[in-house]
């Protein structure tokens, strides 16, 4: 084994710990944790024995196993980084109704 | 009834100042938004004898506009108008932009820089900022204007009432005009002194405004 698949694996385990701790505390929803311990488990055996990835390399055209993931990944991290942004948009002008409605209360007149 | 609106961030400097000057043309209604500052400008603004309402935190200018017009409204205002706290502008342009909507009979007025030569406007931005502005401007809201980024606005209460400003940044300058078009208000500019004490906004402040114009089509 090399010396990355070592250290991501450790790293993955970890995540997955931190997912069932999370859980745990009732942070996180319980099919919420599922999909990820899932996620990270994926992860784990991809870079376990990344031959797996020539199979979905070969399905979706690309060369080699570990592009096919770089490419799905990037994917992937774009489409979750779009999804907390709208979140946050949303947070931004649900806060600015706040402080509205909190500046306008208990001022109906001028002075 | 004509009301005042001052959307004012950390103005202690000036706000002072624009107040007595709105005072001094007649206008007594003035309804100063505190957006959150953490200098004196609240208290400032209520010795002079504006009416204060603050934002606990601070949520842009835009966001500042639509609780002065809420406001405004709510005080029963019949035309609302938009001026900068900072001294940028000149009251006495009120008066003329009040004679023309009501002369003209149009929703909503828009101050332009342009139309006349009082104000002096730095090469770099009459050259470059505000002609790249304008363009992006034009190509968002589809209303042709020969300023952008202007905030000084005359507008009746059923334009107040109809125009949510969502954009809480700078983005509202552009929303406004939005607004208008697709709602078919019936607008004029008018021409205004714009006095520069420093650059302003410059091009840091139009690349997140671009931001804010495209990230609002995306996410909504």
């Amino acid at each position: 084994m090399m010396a990355i698949q070592v250290i991501l694996i450790i790293f993955f385990l970890f995540a997955i710990f931190k997912v069932l701790s999370r859980y745990r505390n009732g942070g996180l929803a319980i099919s919420e944790s599922a999909l990820w311990v899932v996620f990270w488990l994926l992860a784990v055996i991809v870079v376990f024995s990344p031959n797996y990835t020539v199979a979905l390399a070969k399905f979706l055209g690309v060369g080699r196993g570990v592009d096919a993931v770089v490419y799905l990944s990037v994917a992937l991290l774009f489409f979750i980084v779009f999804r907390i942004f709208v979140r946050l948009e949303k947070i931004e002008h649900q806060i600015t109704k706040l402080v509205r409605q909190n500046a306008l209360k208990d001022k109906n007149k001028p002075e | 009834m004509i009301f005042v609106v001052l959307p004012a961030f950390n103005e202690e400097k000036k706000i002072g100042r624009v107040i007595r000057g709105l005072f001094e043309h007649g206008f007594e209604n003035i309804i100063v938004v505190d957006d959150g500052s953490t200098d004196n400008t609240s208290i400032i603004a209520k010795v002079a004898g504006a009416t204060v309402v603050s934002h606990i935190f601070n949520r842009g200018q835009g966001a500042a506009l639509q609780t002065g017009n809420e406001f405004a409204l709510a005080c029963g205002a019949q035309t609302i108008i938009h001026f900068d706290a900072d001294g940028q502008f000149n009251p006495s342009d009120i008066h003329t932009g009040l004679l023309r909507l009501q002369t003209e009979q149009v929703d909503i007025i828009f101050g332009s820089r342009f139309l006349d030569k009082r104000s002096k406007i730095p090469f770099f931005k009459r050259f470059f900022v505000l002609p790249v502005s304008r363009l992006i401007n034009n190509f968002f809201t589809g209303l042709q204007l020969t300023d952008v980024h202007n905030g000084f606005r005359i507008m009746r209460s059923n334009v107040a009432e109809n125009l949510i400003i969502t954009q809480d940044g700078m983005a509202h300058n552009s929303e406004i005009p939005r607004l208008i078009k697709d709602k078919h208000f019936s607008y004029a500019e008018h021409p205004v002194e714009v006095v520069y004490f420093e650059t302003g906004q410059g091009v840091g402040g139009g690349i997140k405004i671009l931001w804010d114009l495209i990230m609002a089509k995306f996410s909504k």
